[in-house]
């Protein structure tokens, strides 16, 4: 009995131990041999040299995210990889861990950017359990600040990918802060749309809404002209799904990719309030929150404030001009 | 002694204040101006109104500050200082009134925003869902007139050589931005990036500009 | 407080070529004291380091019993100020001026103000950048004398203004003066100007204090000098020559300082005939005084000992 808690208890610490892990070990070298095997026989190729590295055999574990790389850049990896992971957690929640049902591997090295600081190319290779393998790849900045974002829009893509919803979705799938500004936008032009059934959405009519978003009909393409739509609704259109599938994922957690896959004969509403775990009343209102949180502050800060006070003093002292000289 | 140096800098800055106040409330009142009562005619494009109001007050937060700054600094230095300096006054009690004679005249301009916001949105009703914002509006622009004014009013008082500090550091800025990650280029850029932000400058002077939003 | 300005030992660098160099003068309280220079001799320099304008490198200043310019504010309030070039905001109108400027100082006169803009005839609807220069400059001098100053410092304060809005600048000074005991420190090139109304002047040239008098004396000693049969090699005067003119038939032209009477025995002693004696005003003076320096400072030359002068 004893030796039965040891072993579980060892076995729990692991699987729980979401810290970076860093290991190189036969496997994983194997792992990115086959990888680049299999990217040089689909002819994957962007552009020339851009195949996964031979050299790239150091792994690092931060959740459900695994990115291997050069030695040389392990020690960023360590450093982004958490931060992604948790960026990733931020906007699905544990929904996040979808990645962990597919067979996913990520690989960062060195390539060519065409911005200056954007040499960094993130690979992956990936498989769902019903699709063929993909392939994609990425540039990234190499700044600290800006590489673990940069690992999580790209991560994101592939967990929207995972989800199953390519056309309803368009592609599309934003994490990082700046959407905040255009989803506010969206919502302006939804509240002012010239349908009103568009615009009953914007007041939290949940009917208006599900049809605005096409969730009362299953998962197609959606049309190339919302109703009483012009090119810029199109735009709120494409972008203004993101966030639903992203509540869906954050309410219903790791469950919530095989529950959607198990309602594939529903309303896409139906399905996406399944995979929730919620009602999709419930859900709308969920969606409608995520769109309408505001992008920042409308009033300045008590930082801002002080800032300013502090430049108010710093100009002063800097104006006292010295005496004019000849 | 105060009430005559504001007499004196309002009347040199009087025709800038004027104009600014107008502007401030032609982009208030267009930015929110179109037919949002008639629903089957509805002119969607409110936020695109939005945004580009946005813009447009950014630039007079840039303009309004450079020229109450130059208006109070302009007279002075065509007399290199003489008449300033032979007064019976602190240099520095004679900078702050200069400074906070701007300021009160940024105060007017910020009014008239908060003024011309409220009358705005009172007009109108504002479509579910959304929300007016006049006076959060007229603070952080309010807030962001103050630090562009003070900013150029530092440049235009400067002597030469404080000129070429404020150069050096804005190319120090810029260098430090194009610098390749290394550890001191990222060290620098995390500085100024702590300086900007921590100053509460990235809030006020990014973000939006909305008088009514979500 | 004996002395209303006393300056000790001052060094100022301007820039390249040109310094002031151990000025040292003290002006009596009480006193018109005339500042004389050329152009360029450093009189504005001098004047801006003793109103604060500028730090001096070395030396001391005392204005008024303070120490400039660690507490010029404060000095400031007592002196009435009228610079080279007017300096007052151009956007103004008279009226507006005056009322700025009387709001620094406590002291103000409101009804002398008036008064003299009556004299002047200053129109206070007027724009100070509309006036010309004869009546900036009577406006500059109508803030000086209304702020009720201890101490006036005039700088060339007549310097372009026609004979008349001369005239009448003087005279508000003069009247000024007699009727409260302040003092003048007054400066410019305009000799003539100062003699009439100078107690004291200093003679500011190349940077230097070349000379600090009271103006009688200094005027007394001033003389022309017709003589005649001056030894090849002539030994040193008790007088200060200033200038030495060749004339036809052996004679010359001297301009001398410090003269007296007993003079005339040396000159008897040393062979000299003295055949005239004239009085020189002051501008002659200075003039003559002036290129005593100039000689002095060129190279010396075989053929130019008669040029060298004794000091």
């Amino acid at each position: 009995m004893k030796r039965l808690c040891i072993g579980l208890g060892s076995l729990m610490l692991i699987a729980v131990d979401a810290r970076v892990m860093a290991q190189s070990t036969e496997s994983q070298r194997m792992r990115v041999e086959t990888l680049e095997q299999s990217w040089r026989a689909m002819n994957r190729t962007r552009s020339r040299g851009v195949v996964p590295s031979p050299r790239a055999t150091d792994t690092t574990r931060a959740g459900a995210l695994v990115v291997l790389s050069e030695p040389e850049l392990t020690p960023l990896v360590r450093y982004a990889a958490p931060q992604a992971w948790q960026l990733l957690l931020d906007s699905f929640g544990a929904g996040a861990r979808v990645l962990e049902t597919i067979d996913i591997v990520y690989v960062l090295q060195a390539g060519e950017g065409s911005q200056p600081g954007h040499d960094l190319i993130l690979m992956q290779s990936y498989r769902t359990p019903d699709t063929q393998r993909g392939f994609g790849s990425g540039t990234i900045s190499r700044e600290r600040a800006e590489l673990g974002r940069g690992i999580a829009h790209n991560v994101a893509g592939q967990i929207v990918g995972a989800v199953g919803l390519p056309s309803w979705m368009w592609g599309v799938a934003i994490t990082e802060p700046r959407e905040r500004r255009f989803l506010a936008n969206a919502f302006i032009e939804l509240a002012t749309a010239k349908d009103s059934l568009t615009r009953s959405c914007a007041e939290g009519n949940s009917s208006g809404c599900q049809r605005f978003l096409e969730l009362d009909q299953p998962e197609k393409m959606p049309l190339s002209d919302p109703p009483g739509g012009s090119s810029r609704l199109t735009q709120v259109f494409r972008h203004i799904r993101g966030p639903l599938l992203r509540v869906t994922l954050r309410t219903g957690g790791v469950d919530a990719r095989r529950r959607l896959e198990g309602t594939a004969d529903r309303n896409l509403g139906e399905r996406l309030a399944t995979a929730a775990g919620v009602p999709i009343d419930s859900l709308m209102t969920l969606w409608r929150s995520e769109v309408t949180r505001r992008p920042v502050s409308s009033v300045p800060t008590t930082r801002s404030v002080l800032g300013l006070a502090l430049i108010s003093l710093i100009v002063l002292g800097v104006s006292t001009r010295r005496p004019v000289r000849r | 002694m105060f009430g005559q140096m504001l007499s004196v800098q309002w009347k040199w800055s009087r025709w800038s204040v004027l104009l600014l106040s107008l502007a401030v409330i032609v982009v208030a009142i267009w930015s929110i101006s179109v037919d949002l009562q008639n629903s089957l005619e509805m002119q969607s494009g409110l936020a695109q109104r939005l945004e580009a109001a946005n813009g447009w007050y950014h630039t007079l937060v840039w303009v309004g500050g450079f020229l109450l700054a130059m208006h109070a600094w302009r007279t002075d230095h065509a007399g290199r200082h003489v008449y300033a300096l032979s007064l019976p006054i602190p240099r520095h009690r004679f900078v702050l009134y200069r400074y906070v004679s701007g300021l009160l005249f940024a105060g007017l301009i910020v009014l008239t925003l908060w003024l011309a916001a409220l009358v705005a949105t009172s007009m109108i009703e504002v479509p579910p869902g959304l929300n007016a914002y006049p006076t959060g509006l007229a603070l952080r622009i309010g807030v962001a007139l103050l630090a562009t004014y003070a900013l150029f009013f530092a440049v235009w008082s400067a002597t030469p050589r404080t000129g070429y500090y404020v150069a050096g550091i804005l190319i120090l800025f810029v260098v430090v931005n194009s610098l390749s990650p290394t550890p001191v280029g990222n060290v620098l850029q995390s500085g100024l990036s702590a300086l900007w932000s921590g100053l509460g400058f990235e809030h006020i002077m990014t973000g939006r500009w909305f008088l009514i939003d979500v | 407080m004996t002395s209303a300005i006393e300056v000790s030992g001052l060094q100022y660098r301007a820039g390249p070529g040109f310094s002031l160099t151990g000025v040292s003068l003290a002006v009596p309280t009480g006193s018109i004291y005339g500042f004389l220079g050329p152009n360029g001799s450093g009189k504005t320099t001098t004047i801006r380091l003793l109103l604060g304008h500028l730090r001096a490198d070395a030396g001391t200043i005392q204005v008024l019993g303070e120490s400039v310019p660690k507490n010029a504010e404060r000095v400031l309030a007592r002196i009435g100020y009228v610079p080279e070039r007017p300096h007052l905001y151009g956007t103004l109108r008279v009226e507006e001026a005056i009322q700025y400027h009387a709001s620094f100082y406590p002291t103000w006169d409101a009804g002398l103000a008036a008064e003299l803009q009556r004299a002047f005839r200053l129109n206070g609807a007027m724009v100070l950048s509309r006036l010309s220069k004869g009546e900036l400059g009577k406006l500059m001098m109508l803030l000086a004398l209304s702020q009720r100053p201890e101490l006036l410092v005039l700088d060339e304060p007549t310097d372009g203004l026609d004979p008349a809005a001369r005239r009448e600048v003087l005279s508000a000074l003069v009247e000024f003066v007699a009727q409260r005991t302040a003092t003048v420190f007054i400066s410019s090139h305009l000799v003539h100007e100062l003699e009439r109304i100078c107690d004291r002047v200093a003679i500011l040239d190349g940077g230097r204090v070349v000379s600090e008098l009271p103006i009688d004396i200094l005027k007394s000693g001033m003389k022309r000098l017709r003589v005649a049969g001056v030894p090849r090699m002539l030994p040193a005067p008790p007088f200060t020559i200033l200038t030495r003119d060749l004339e036809v038939a052996g004679s010359e032209t001297w301009a001398v300082q410090n003269w007296q009477t007993q003079h005339a025995e040396w000159l008897l002693e040393n062979g000299i005939t003295l055949r005239e004696v004239i009085d020189l005003d002051l501008e002659e003076g200075f003039v003559a005084l002036l290129q005593s320096r100039a000689v002095l400072a060129q190279p010396a030359s075989d053929s130019s000992d008669f040029a060298r002068l004794s000091t």
